[in-house]
């Protein structure tokens, strides 16, 4: 697996995590479908030490999920805009660690945004 | 302890601390509990993200606090207040506070970072509050074993449940329709019991989902008929019974939280109540105009459009035999209600069905009936 986000890291993504197939929910801070809206945590700077997880981004499996974040984080997720994602197995790899969440390692060469469009034309 | 860090003020008091749980996960932890170096606990929640650093509530907690909260008894504003102070922080790229933290009443916290007021954590997996009222049954007479027949029943009807709704559901197919769920605490008052599912099963969450849609009548149009029929039977069967002195409580509540949807589950077999009366009723007005139809059976299906129900009637005869008959009634009774013979398959699915029925106050196992007879309109089963 040495084309996507995380590779760098030994047994990144991790071996159980499964070919992308499906329909998926990411919270943006700005309204707009733009790569700054797609950088993991470790791609931002803001861990110091990174595992695996770190350089992956984090989907939500319903949009009734990503609505539930932008609740549960008024400031932080709040008056954002939910991007719907596309994925089929060349965009890469998912892990479902819980019922509504699932963490994404796509193709180095992969754009998110190409895959991504406004679920929900105004701020929720 | 590290020398000279005894106070969230002190410089490095609250630098990388070690994670114990996290109970919200987006892009990294957003919710979690952490130990501090001289292992003081204390829950953190984001709050928001700027270029190179994120700002944060710490609230100094508890285990009995923080179980209120992870076990869905308090919103997470509710936490907030009852935590009384928090400290507003700012983090970092490497985990270390910008500044010194700002310590805040309830109050002072600025109102963009608490979340409205009915906001809880999301559930990790759909836990289930099982809830027998008594308040109007004496504790003398409250039978114990009522509380085991319960949660059998409940897990029975779920089972049950799940099987219809794998016929129909293709995506639901590869999923075990057996719910692993476990007890974890009992208040008093009235039976309040935990049932968590051991591994996120989406099943059962359709289960519990199909449940509450179908005692609450709503989103019916997207159910098959079976399975409406289905979880009716089930639910039906675990409430109260007004001729039963085992199920000797008020009433069944269900409650919980479906992880994937979000949807609160609040089922009360309660609802039900409206029929019971209804029943009770109508085996009085039965009683009074003195019909040998014996009504003393469970209730197995009831349509409220149609105002028809049907009981399924099990009862020893004057020679002490098992007697099985099913009679489909009119709710509003005019005449008297008109008796429906049970064929002999529909026997025979009760011999194989590896299910209990309470005959004049003790339970008989289907698998001790032996022998069926029709003598007559009625079929006489023979048991051990």
């Amino acid at each position: 697996m040495s084309n996507y986000i995380g590779s760098e890291l030994p047994q990144c993504p991790p071996p159980d995590a499964k070919p992308c197939n499906g329909v998926f929910f990411r919270v943006m801070k700005s309204g707009r479908v733009e790569v700054a809206n797609f950088q993991s945590q470790a791609r931002l700077g803001l861990k110091p030490n990174p595992v695996c997880s770190d350089l992956a981004l984090s989907l939500c499996t319903t949009l009734a999920a990503a609505k539930g974040l932008m609740r549960r984080f008024k400031k932080g997720f709040g008056d954002g805009a939910i991007a719907k994602i596309s994925l089929k197995e060349e965009h890469g790899v998912l892990l479902q660690d819980k019922a509504t969440h699932v963490n994404w390692w796509h193709p180095v060469s992969l754009d998110p945004c190409v895959v991504a469009e406004i679920a929900e034309e105004e701020a929720i | 302890m590290t020398s000279g860090i005894l106070f969230p003020n002190d410089p490095g008091y609250f630098d990388n601390p070690r994670i114990v749980d996290v109970f919200d996960y987006y892009d990294g932890p957003k919710i979690f509990s952490f130990l501090t170096k001289t292992n003081d606990f204390y829950l953190a929640y984001f709050c928001e993200q700027a270029a190179n650093s994120s700002t944060w509530l710490y609230f100094p907690t508890n285990n009995f606090l923080l179980e209120k909260f992870t076990q869905d008894q308090v919103t997470i504003r509710e936490f907030f207040k009852l935590s009384l102070i928090a400290y507003l922080v700012t983090v970092n790229g490497q985990n270390q506070v910008v500044g010194s933290p700002r310590r805040s009443m309830f109050e002072e916290i600025p109102e963009e970072y608490v979340p409205d007021e009915e906001v809880r954590l999301e559930s990790p997996v759909s836990e289930l509050t099982l809830k027998i009222n008594k308040d109007g049954i004496s504790p003398a007479s409250f039978q114990e074993s009522a509380v085991t027949k319960v949660i059998s029943g409940f897990h029975r009807s779920l089972k049950k449940v799940m099987k219809e709704l794998k016929k129909h559901l293709p995506e639901m197919e590869n999923y075990q329709s057996t719910p692993l769920m476990a007890l974890t605490g009992v208040a008093p008052g009235s039976v309040e019991l935990k049932l968590k599912p051991m591994d996120y099963n989406p099943l059962l969450a359709k289960a519990v989902e199909t449940i509450q849609d179908v005692i609450s009548e709503t989103n019916l149009a997207n159910v098959h008929q079976d399975v409406v029929t289905t979880v009716r039977q089930e639910m039906y069967s675990l409430a109260p019974n007004p001729r039963s002195k085992v199920f000797n409580f008020d009433s069944i509540e269900l409650k919980g939280v479906i992880a994937s949807t979000e949807k609160r589950v609040d089922v009360s077999v309660a609802v039900n109540k409206e029929v019971r009366e209804r029943l009770a009723l109508h085996i009085k007005k039965v009683e009074d105009l003195a019909t040998n139809v014996l009504l003393c059976g469970l209730v197995r299906t009831w349509d409220m459009d149609e105002e028809t129900f049907f009981l399924r009637n099990i009862d020893l005869d004057s020679r002490n035999k098992l007697q099985l008959k099913q009679v489909k009634c009119q709710l509003d009774l005019e005449g008297l209600p008109f008796g429906q013979e049970i064929t002999e398959e529909e026997i025979l699915e009760f011999m194989t069905s590896e299910t209990r029925v309470e005959v004049s106050g003790r339970y008989i196992h289907s698998s001790d009936i032996i022998d069926v007879a029709t003598i007559g309109p009625a079929k006489q089963l023979k048991i051990r």
